[in-house]
């Protein structure tokens, strides 16, 4: 057993540069995850985290369900591989790979062993005596594997480790720890930028970006089904073609208008019902297809062929489409007629379209990231659909109050969180299979609901059952269900939210109506709706704060506080935060407050910038409690 | 941890040392850290002889000097080759710990210096004991024998040259054998009797090679030890940093008579090992 479970974890440097942002991930046993993406993106960071080579900012890592954020690298029981190697200069192969398990001071016997195994998986046993100056890049790195392999580890990082290889050899190695992967069965982590890599080597990839995970999924699925632009141009070669569109309705149903050209393209049907928001017809759309799922034909869309590149067993064209900007990439088999300047006719494998929402550059055509219905809650009970769940306590306490007064809230949900047995508490939902979208690795349900729409999306195996028509029960755990309001922000926190009260002497002038309120070491002055005079429990409201920048803080920004009464400033320390969206909800110690209270400021502001400042408290930031 | 470049092409099997003499210079190239290193390791074990030498050194030196006679001067002799007969095992039994090291540098094993010649020690202490006498015995006995009836020289040269002569042919029959045993009972299981009468054999039957490689290692030590002060204390040093080259050029002169008259019908598998292959 060697599960990795990383929960909401976070990497801010100091300055607050945010390297790692919310990183929810569940890495199973045996399984070779690939983290991908360009350079920045926060991957070779969170596999330092892994490692132990970087301190956690905010969340928990498991491995074996064993909290390890405060354990040391070396007690972890994992084995990284580095992209340089790391092999001292000075020592054999054998030394090399045997020098860890000396450190740790295992029975020569055992070390033995264990190092000639190794280097009877990776052949390399006539290596053993030279030193890696004799050695080429591929063998160093298969020294560096054979090392991690002798320390038995529960897991095995890898940080880019053919990036130094030439082409040819990278092939090679790809191969090579793909089979030992397979011969070792334990859990491998693997981080690359090259796609190729992911794409061949990986159980999932979990593509990454500005500290973001964009989608975790299968190879093949994460080809088929890519959730946003990103994905979907970051992987595939030549990348996906990406024009301006937007989606008319003409006679029979919908179609994707070219912009720039007069060229409309019909939505099949099922397409059509596969769009995740029904209000899509005046809006700004990406249209994307990968250059195989266009072909050369006797007729379509009317093109010029401007550069053709023949690569031996295929051949791909750029073609001219009259009023786009860009040209289309088409790849195709070998094609040696096809020559510059041809006129030519492009035939779209409708079935294998993509949409994106220009401004979120989400996908709005299949899987959605998300699925996202609209609800009501009613004091402690969520109204959705046919539904009804009553939230429990552990979930209620990590709802911001303020949040949910005159809100227009959504339920959401990923389509890995819906579930055919039930198995936690949660809620439970009805609906009928309205079709099924068959993919390599999965088959895509459409549930259709009651009452509610659009539909909700989740994938089954390949395997599963399911017909178009079945009347369905699915769940979804009450810990995946996430709240939102209007503009996307959650609206339930990962941690407890304590009620922000506290004792406090009020003294109210009755010419000024401002109250004078003493809390711990605070002084605020301050209008107070009603006159109090004496000793009061007061709440400090989470949404009705302004954080004062200081003036150093303020220049990087590049923002200037605006007029603020000095009288109603109070001094907090931060704990922690929670990126929430539009808010940052901001976990800090107030003088006079038990543990610890929480407010909602504007999401610029980060406490890793600033951990200690003052908070302006806004009209209404203070009432009593009768 | 800054490697340089890496090399441009794979090393393969091929490219081993395809014979053992070039073996023996590929390690002096490659190894050579790990030939001090077992060296001085060795040097531990040989402690007690550097002391006696030194001290016994002085006394007879003090001898000359006083004028005593050769009775005085032969009784030194006497008590100092029975106080080196433990220190000469003790010797011995280091040298079994290089040759596990030097084995596996011939295989091409890769080792752990400390652990390879613990190791060493470890199993083969025991089995080395009895050899070890018998080389610190053959040894003591030659340089007594030497010492008395190089007293009667003037009387009766021939029959002492004759003597010196059979006293050293004895020691450099067993000093051959001794190399052979130790490389056999790192190599493989056998019993003791069965390994000194296979040493013996090794020893008659190479006797050219072998006595060549027994006027280097340890004849040329010897040859310095006994020539004057200055090149004992010189042979002293290429003795603490040096000792395991003759120890590597036993093994791998023994690797190459085991691979003819035991591994190419018992283990094919060890035949060249460590050795350049064929290249499928």
């Amino acid at each position: 057993m060697s599960k990795v479970l990383l929960k909401h974890i976070y990497k801010v440097y100091e300055g607050g540069v945010r390297a790692v942002n919310d990183f929810d991930l569940e890495i199973k046993d045996k399984e070779f995850i690939v983290f991908v993406g360009p350079s920045g993106c926060g991957k070779s960071t969170t596999l330092r985290m892994i490692a132990g080579l970087e301190n956690i900012t905010a969340g928990q890592l498991f491995i074996d369900d064993v909290l390890v954020n405060d354990v040391d690298s070396k007690d972890r029981d994992i084995a990284m591989v580095f992209q340089n190697y790391a092999l001292y200069p000075h020592m054999s192969v054998y030394q090399n790979m045997a020098f860890g398990l000396k450190l740790r001071k295992e029975n020569p016997k055992d070390i033995d062993e264990r190092v000639r195994k190794a280097t009877e998986i990776l052949e390399i046993g006539e290596l053993l005596s030279r030193k890696p100056k004799a050695l080429s890049g591929g063998q160093r790195q298969r020294v560096a594997l054979g090392r991690a392999i002798v320390r038995e580890p529960k897991v095995f990082l890898l940080d880019e480790p053919l990036s130094n290889l030439d082409a040819k050899l990278r092939v090679q190695m790809r191969i090579e720890i793909t089979k030992l992967h397979k011969k070792l069965a334990t859990t491998f982590i693997y981080v690359t930028h090259d796609q190729t890599e992911a794409m061949t080597m990986g159980d999932r990839i979990v593509v990454m970006k500005d500290g973001y995970i964009q989608q975790v999924d299968t190879p093949v699925n994460l080809y088929e089904n890519p959730t946003n632009l990103f994905v979907a141009t970051f992987l595939g070669s030549p990348q996906m073609n990406i024009l301006d569109a937007k989606l008319v309705k003409q006679e029979g149903g919908l179609a994707v208008l070219l912009e720039g050209s007069d060229i409309t393209i019909s939505l099949s049907e099922r397409k059509a019902k596969q769009l995740t928001d029904e209000n899509l017809l005046a809006r700004d759309l990406l249209f994307g297809i990968r250059p195989e799922h266009i072909h050369f034909s006797e007729s379509g869309i009317p093109a010029v062929v401007d550069v053709v590149e023949q690569l031996g067993d295929e051949t791909i064209a750029y073609v001219k489409i009259d009023g786009l900007q860009n040209s289309i990439i088409v790849k195709g088999l070998a094609n040696g007629r096809l020559k510059a300047k041809q006129n030519v006719f492009l035939k779209l494998e409708m079935e294998n379209i993509h949409l994106f929402d220009s401004d979120s550059t989400n996908s709005i055509l299949g899987v959605p990231r998300e699925n996202r219905f609209p609800c009501q809650v009613k004091g402690d009970e969520l109204l959705f659909a046919d539904s009804k769940f009553a939230f429990s306590n552990n979930y209620k306490e990590r709802m911001f109050d303020e949040c949910f007064i005159n809100q227009n809230v959504t339920l959401n949900f990923a389509p890995e969180a819906v579930r055919l047995e039930k198995n936690n508490p949660g809620l439970e939902i009805s609906g009928v299979v309205d079709f099924l979208e068959v993919n390599t690795d999965t088959v895509t349900v459409f549930m259709r609901l009651n009452k509610a729409k659009p539909y909700l999306v989740f994938q089954v195996s390949p395997d599963s059952s399911l017909k178009v028509g079945d009347e369905l029960k699915v769940y979804v755990d009450e810990d995946d269900i996430i709240l939102r309001d209007a503009d996307n922000m959650r609206l339930v926190s990962r941690e407890i939210i304590l009620p922000n009260a506290c004792d406090a002497d009020i003294e109210t002038n009755p010419e000024t109506k401002l109250a004078t309120i003493r809390f711990g070491a605070n002084k605020v002055i301050m209008p107070l709706l009603g006159d109090y005079n004496g000793h009061h429990q007061i709440r400090l409201h989470q949404d009705k704060v302004r954080v004062i920048f200081s003036k150093k803080v303020g220049k990087e920004l590049k923002i200037t506080n605006p007029p603020y009464d000095k009288n109603r400033l109070i001094a907090v320390s931060s704990f922690d935060e929670e990126m929430l969206g539009k808010k940052n909800a901001i976990f800090v110690q107030v003088s006079g407050i038990d543990h610890y209270a929480t407010f909602l400021v504007d999401a610029n502001f980060s406490v890793y910038k600033m951990p200690k400042f003052n908070l302006y408290l806004e009209d209404g930031a203070i009432s009593v409690i009768k | 941890m800054n490697n340089k470049e890496p090399q441009k092409r794979d090393f393969l099997a091929g490219d081993l040392p395809k014979t053992r003499k070039a073996q023996f210079w590929d390690i002096l190239r490659h190894q050579m850290r790990t030939v001090i290193s077992s060296s001085m390791l060795v040097t531990l074990f040989a402690l007690p002889l550097f002391a006696l030498y030194i001290v016994f050194n002085v006394f007879i030196g003090a001898a000359y000097a006083r004028g005593d006679g050769t009775d005085v001067i032969f009784s030194l002799f006497f008590y100092g080759g029975l106080l080196a007969i433990p220190c000469l095992v003790i010797l011995n039994i280091g040298f079994s710990g290089a040759f596990n090291v030097a084995k596996k540098l011939v295989f091409g094993e890769g080792l752990l210096l400390n652990v390879a010649f613990y190791y060493g020690l470890k199993e083969n202490w025991k089995k080395a004991i009895l050899m070890s006498i018998i080389n610190a015995l053959s040894f003591v006995l030659a340089l007594l024998g030497s010492v008395y009836l190089l007293l009667y020289y003037v009387a009766a040269p021939i029959l002492v040259g004759v003597g010196v002569g059979l006293l050293a042919v004895q020691y450099i029959i067993i000093g051959i054998m001794t190399p052979y045993y130790m490389s056999q009972i790192c190599f493989y299981q056998n019993k003791v009797m069965a390994v000194i009468k296979n040493s013996f054999l090794f020893a008659l039957m190479k006797l050219p090679l072998n006595f060549a490689i027994f006027a280097l290692a340890p004849g040329l030590i010897i040859a310095l030890v006994f020539a004057n002060d200055i090149t004992s204390y010189v042979s002293m040093g290429l003795f603490v940093f040096f000792n395991f080259i003759g120890v590597l050029l036993w093994n791998l002169n023994n690797s190459r008579v085991f691979d003819r008259f035991i591994n190419q019908d018992h283990y094919p598998d060890y035949v060249n090992k460590g050795l350049a292959k064929k290249e499928k």
